[in-house]
This record gives structure tokens, sequence and C-alpha cells, in this order.
């Protein structure tokens, strides 16, 4: 009897702390982050759930201004029909102007509570209102802010054009000694108002666009510039991110390109010295040169590409010269190596090799091939 | 002693038969036995011969005869099937008994795809027999009590000497004498202890799985005029095992065992653990199938639990209805419950159909144990893990998954524990 009243103490104690129904709970999948006079205006995508194919929105976008977040989440309840429930937030948009400002104080709120995911993506909105990034309709998925994260995912492990940062990676960059975190960053094309509405996404050219403009590196915190493509690759090349990588060759007026489908980066640390191997596999998968394809062109095109590897390289490096950001941690990897480390000078070695090991069925350029 | 109190009792019982020649009483229960036996062995020598007393009576070759000294041995022999016959004050018996059960058919209950057919009758002897014919040693031995003080109901009690545990024997051996009954109908009740919902015994129709639980040092105990004999003691382990298992590759088997194994813990956990997940714990599921479920779910009028416990509590209906019905009704049956209360359910935004799913996969994977008593106590299991899961989320998944385990590991089986892997 004794243990009889335990159990239902344990089930009925509780009083069901927690419970929600899921038709009660209005699903956030993305945040953005604006700042208007000392007060924040937060964004929240809620999913628009509905049972039958009607002609509605899939999402919902309210926005509210307050002194924190929370209160401005908290403000939305005057306006949403159901509870917010932020478990699958996929994405959070802050705004450039925010960014700058500080991202640490943003992200805080996401970090503490214990029911968000620490997995979603963080992104800066460049050149727009973080808010206007959310309320664009995109089109395909039934979830709209899996766009995003979908398109972050391919750029990044398809063509290392971005890189995809989560919130516990940045916070525990951040927190990190000699290392800083970066974000992705987001354009929209062409925002106006037909971009928001169920038009933008009947057509096969929408008008407005979310488009990836590669990373933006951060110090203490804040964002602190921008990075172009070749930068970014630099970047992913430097920190061992490369999954793919497609690398244009010139030869005499034409172009190969060679796809890098496997890469490793190791480091090797003495003293104040790094050097920095880089061994990548690829295969030829464009050929429009005029020599033919044989050991010595191989060789040639390997060497090029190591130079081109090289040259991506060197421009991230100029990056890091001039800026206060340890976005590339290089400083870390002699810290982890020397604990007594105290910001020295270092002289860094890049090494790279590239192997090419699959060239195709042809021996020769397609227009080669007819001419012999 | 004499033949009066047979007649007096022939009032009450108008089967019972009183046929005289030459001051010999013949008596016998014409229900019980076999008339052309009474004929050819009986009266036919009594008459060809002239048979007129006690010395001569006994000439006559009968299979299985006694004397009769007393008026209990009088009933127990007629009750029998026993042909009493009476010359002035002495009583012999012989044996007319009439088959009263069906032949060896194949077994109804327990479906295999591969084995023998053949099952238990309700026949005491024929049940020992089959038992004997797969089993050709002196070993086999036969203890043999008589339970139920109105029923008097044959009961025996299996073993192989050299195997089987005797403090084993010893302790099911007191259980047996020590049964108060009026009326026997099945043993497993009475010497197996009922709190326990998982079963401790295994109530079979097939002798190759007596046979074979024989050899490995089990109790069998044949009842009479019950064609399900029982097998102690068994353990949690064989839940998971059919004596078909035997009969096939056992690389296949092994992968058979491991989905019954994944099925028994469907049956039991998914109910709650849906519940937990939709209500709580929102932020486990995958984004899409969250959105999925929360499409189905709009416009469902009942907080999920109720929604479950309607759907189950309709299902069990269905079940019962469905193991009494004859066999003609069942297909109106399932048309009833499939389209009507599935189908229109869902339309009448009663119940979502994912939690058709839920509760439909749950019970389809009981059945795959075709002891009634496991399904039984997965449906309790079922029961208890929802209302924990509905009331607290994860937590009480967790919870119940600790009650569930030490209550399987708390269980005896006899004098083993219940875990055990084999005897």
């Amino acid at each position: 009897m004794k243990k009889i009243l335990i159990i239902i103490l344990i089930i009925f104690l509780t009083g069901c702390y927690n419970y929600k129904e899921l038709n009660k709970i209005g699903i956030v999948s993305s945040i953005s982050i604006d700042k208007e006079d000392n007060k924040y205006i937060v964004g929240a995508q809620v999913m628009n759930i509905k049972n039958e194919d009607t002609d509605s929105s899939k999402v919902i976008v309210y926005t509210e201004e307050g002194n924190t977040i929370e209160e401005a989440l908290r403000n939305m309840t005057n306006k949403a029909d159901k509870k917010l429930f932020g478990g699958h937030l996929s994405k959070l948009v802050i705004s450039e102007e925010v960014a700058k400002d500080s991202i640490i104080d943003v992200i805080d709120l996401f970090q503490r509570l214990p029911e968000i995911k620490t997995e979603f993506n963080i992104t800066i909105s460049k050149n727009i209102k973080a808010v206007d990034v959310i309320k664009v309709m995109t089109s395909g998925g039934t979830i709209p802010a899996d766009f995003v994260k979908n398109e972050i995912d391919s750029a990044y492990l398809d063509s290392a054009l971005t890189y995809s940062s989560k919130l516990d990676e940045f916070v525990s960059f951040y927190l990190k000694d000699y290392i800083d975190p970066v974000v992705s960053v987001i354009e929209v094309e062409n925002f106006n108002d037909e971009g928001t509405s169920l038009d933008n996404t009947k057509t096969t050219d929408p008008d407005t666009k979310i488009v990836l403009s590669n990373i933006g590196i951060t110090s203490n915190g804040k964002l602190e510039r921008y990075l172009n493509e070749e930068e970014t690759i630099g970047y992913n090349l430097v920190r061992n991110n490369i999954n793919e990588l497609i690398v244009p060759i010139k030869c005499g007026d034409n172009y190969a390109s060679i796809s890098i489908i496997k890469s490793e980066t190791k480091y090797d640390v003495n003293k104040n010295k790094i050097k920095i191997d880089i061994n990548s596999n690829g295969n030829l998968n464009e050929y429009n040169c005029n020599k033919d394809i044989n050991e010595d062109t191989i060789k040639e095109l390997e060497s090029k590409t190591e130079d081109k590897l090289k040259e991506y390289i060197d421009k991230v490096l100029k990056v890091q010269d001039s800026s206060k950001s340890e976005f590339l941690g290089l400083k870390r990897l002699i810290y982890l190596e020397y604990p007594d480390y105290n910001n020295e000078e270092y002289k860094l070695y890049i090494n790279t090799n590239v192997n090419i090991s699959r060239k195709g069925e042809l021996d020769n350029s397609i227009k080669g091939e007819k001419n012999e | 002693m004499n033949i009066d109190i047979l007649k007096k009792l022939q009032k009450e019982a108008p089967d019972l038969k009183i046929r005289t020649i030459n001051n010999i009483n013949i008596i016998f229960f014409e229900t019980l036995c076999n008339s052309n036996d009474i004929n050819d062995f009986i009266l036919k020598p009594i008459v060809m011969n002239n048979i007129n007393d006690y010395s001569k009576l006994i000439k006559i070759p009968f299979g299985n005869y006694k004397e009769i000294n007393n008026e209990k041995d009088l009933f127990f022999c007629l009750y029998s099937g026993f042909t009493i016959i009476n010359i002035k004050n002495k009583f012999i018996a012989c044996e007319t008994k009439y088959p009263l059960n069906s032949s060896i058919s194949e077994a109804t209950n327990e479906k295999v795809v591969k084995g023998p057919k053949d099952a238990f009758t309700e026949n005491y002897q024929n049940n020992i027999g089959l038992i004997r014919k797969r089993i050709r040693s002196k070993d086999l031995k036969v203890n043999e009590y008589v339970v139920g003080s109105e029923s008097k109901t044959k009961v025996g009690l299996l073993y192989l000497d050299n195997v089987c545990d005797k403090d084993l024997v010893n302790e099911i051996d007191t259980k047996i004498k020590n049964i108060d009954i009026d009326y026997l109908l099945s043993i497993n009740n009475n010497i197996c202890k009922k709190s326990y919902t998982f079963p401790t015994y295994i109530m079979t129709e097939r002798p190759d799985l007596v046979s074979f639980m024989l050899m490995e040092g089990r109790i069998v105990i044949i009842t009479e005029n019950n064609q399900e004999v029982l097998i102690i003691p068994t353990f949690f382990i064989d839940i998971f095992k059919s004596i078909d298992d035997h009969y096939q590759n056992r690389i296949n088997v092994t992968i058979t065992r491991i989905i019954r194994i994944i099925a028994f813990l469907t049956s039991i956990i998914v109910p709650g653990l849906y519940i937990a997940l939709t209500t709580f714990n929102q932020e486990t599921l995958p984004t899409s199938v969250l959105i999925n479920f929360s499409m189905q779910r709009e416009g469902v009028p009942f907080p999920s639990f109720i929604e479950a416990i309607i759907l189950w509590v309709t299902f069990e209906i269905l079940r019962e209805a469905d193991t009494r019905v004859p066999f003609v009704v069942g297909s109106s049956m399932s048309i009833v419950g499939a389209l009507v209360l599935g189908q229109a359910a869902v339309e009448a935004g009663l119940i979502s159909p994912i939690m058709i799913i839920v509760i439909a996969i749950s019970s389809v994977s009981s059945f795959l144990f075709n002891d009634n008593d496991v399904v039984n106590s997965i449906r309790i299991w079922k029961l208890i893990f929802l209302i924990l899961g509905s009331f607290t989320g994860l937590y009480g998944i967790f919870i119940g998954t600790v009650l569930f385990f030490t209550r399987i590991c708390s269980i005896k089986s006899f004098s083993y524990d219940y875990i055990k892997e084999k005897l």
C-alpha cells in the first residue's frame, strides 16, 4: 500500500508541470533582432499550422519592442493566439547594427532557456533589417526557416563558401582564449512587399531572394568585418573545415576546374613557429585547356591548384594581420601546446599538397578530341 | 453393501442401467460405457456359458477388472465408466469405458510455421502417451494425484528424474497435495503465485514444446479434461521463445527474437512515450515530425491522454468481442472496427490519425506473443506507462522503466529468479 501511495504521489505532485498540448503551441522557427532608440525590436516567425491546404501563409511574423528580448517576446502574447515555443528555433537573425554593438548580449537568453536547442544558426543580416529577412517568403519544404538552414548547410558542405555557426560553438569560442567565433551572413535581394506574400513562391524566378553572403568575423563578441568569397575559403582551409571545394585553374586562355573531395589540415607547432600542412585529394571535373591530359599536365594542374589554395590562405592571413579578431585561432594552437604563451609574435609556414586522382573518361578536352 | 443403494440411485440418474440375468446384476452408466464392449465381453459369456456363481464369473477374460469391497470404490468405478457385476454380495468392476474426447487434432491456439501439428486433447492417457512417444526413457517419472473433492480430477506430475531438481519436485508435490478445492478447472491458479502479472508458467497444447521443456529439467503437470498442459517454472526470457524456433536456421531465428524483443518494448512504451513527447518534451522531436503531429491534432477537442484512453478502451473492447464472437460474425466485426471506428472517428475529428497509428502499432506488437497471459500483462504495463507519460512526461517514462525492471527482477518463479536465463 505504501509503495502504491509513493507512486501515486510521484505522478500527481508534479501537477503536470510543463504540460502543453501540441495544438496549443506556436512553434517559433526564427527570431530576428533589430535595435531602434535603444530598444530591441524582436521579430518571431511562428509556424501557421493548418490541417487543410489553404492559401494562407505557412508562417506568421510578429514584431514587438522591449528593453530586453524576453520583454518583447512577452509583449507578443497580445498578438499571438498560441503560446510561443522556442524548442525548434532554427535560426537567429541579428541586424548588422545590433551585431556591431554586441552579439553576446543578445544570445544570453537563448543559451539560458532550457527548452531551446543550442544548435540553431546565428546569422547577420547585411544591409537590411533583420525582421525583413524572416518576412521573406521562400518556396519549398514545410518549414520555411529550414530554407535558410539548408542553404547554409549546402553552401558550407558543398563549396565552403560560408560557415555554419551554431550557438553552442559560438559561445564556446567566445569564452576560449585566443579564438573568436564567426557568423554566417545573409542578404536579401530586392526586398519589397511582394516578397513577403505567397506570390513570391509562385514563380520560377522569385523577385525577392535570400542570398548568403559568406561570413562575418567577430572580436570580443562584436561583429568586426565581413569576409569575401576567397577569404572565406581561406578561412575554411586553415580551420580544417573543407568538405568539398571547387577550385578554378587558369591554363592559357581557358580554365579547368578541380573539385577537392577530401582535404585535411594538419598543424605542427614548435615554439613560435606554426606549420600548416594541407593535404587534398581532388578530381578533374572540367577541362578546357589545349594540352592533352598526361602525367605532366596533371602535375602542372596539381601545382597550380596548390598555388591557388595558397593564394586563398594568403588572402585570409592578410585580413588576420589587419584585424583585432583571432578568428583563425592560430595563437590558440600555440597556447594549447605552450600554456604560458603570452601573445607573442609567431611565424607561419604554409604547405599545400594536392593529388588529383581521377580525370574522367576523356584524355583531352572535347574540343581537342575533335581536332585530333 | 448391496444392490439396493444402486437401485435408489437409479431414480435420480436415469442413465444408470441395471440388467439382471441368472440372478447376476450388471450395472453401468450408458452415457459413460461402450455398450458393444458390454454385449461382447460381459453379457455374451454370461449367457453362453450359463454362469451363475462367482467362481465361474471370474474366469471370464476381462482386460481390467477389480474386486470392490467398499461403497467409495464402487461409486468411483461406476462414475469412471466401469461396469459393475454383482453376484450375491460380491461386486467386481470391469472397464468398459467409452472414450468421451476429441481425437488428436491440430493445435489451434498456438500457430507455428514449422514443426509437428499434433496437439494435446482432453484425454489424460492420450496426453501422457503423446509425451512418452517423444521421450522413450525410463527416467520420465509420472506422479499421479486426484484433486478436487467432487470432481476427482486426475492430475499427473511429469519430470525427468536424471535432469530435474528434486527440491523443485518436492515443492510442487506438496503444493498439489495441499490443494483444497471442490472442482478443478485448471491447475495453474492453484500452484502459481497470483500477484504477478507476468506468467511464471506456460500453458500449452503442443507436445513437442512440453517434451523439450521436460528435457531442460522443467516440470510438467497434466490435468484430466484439459488440453492445456502446464509447464513450470518459466522465466522472463521464455516469453520471447517459440518452439518452432528450433526447427529453423538459428541465425534467422536470432533476428526473429530480436524483433520480438523490439515488439515487446514497442507495445509497452510507445503510447506513453508518444504522449510524453508531444505534450511535455516537444523539443526532442525533429521539427518536421512535430509539425506533422501538430497538423493532425488540429481541431481534436480532447487532450492527448483522453484521446489515447478512448482509443485504447475501444480497441480492447473490439479485441474481447473478436475472441468471443463466432467465426462467422468475425469478418463483419473487423469491418465495424476498422472502418466505422477508425476512419469515421478521424473524419469526425474526435481522434487524430497519428493516435490510431500509435495505439495500433502498440497493440499489434503485443500479438506477437501467443500466450494470452503475456498479452494481458503487456496491457497493464502499457497503461502504467501511459499514465506516467501523460502526467509527468519523459520523467515519468524513466520512472516507469525503473519500475518495470525492478518488478521483473523481483519476481520469483518458484524458487528461481524470474530473470534467470535458463533453468
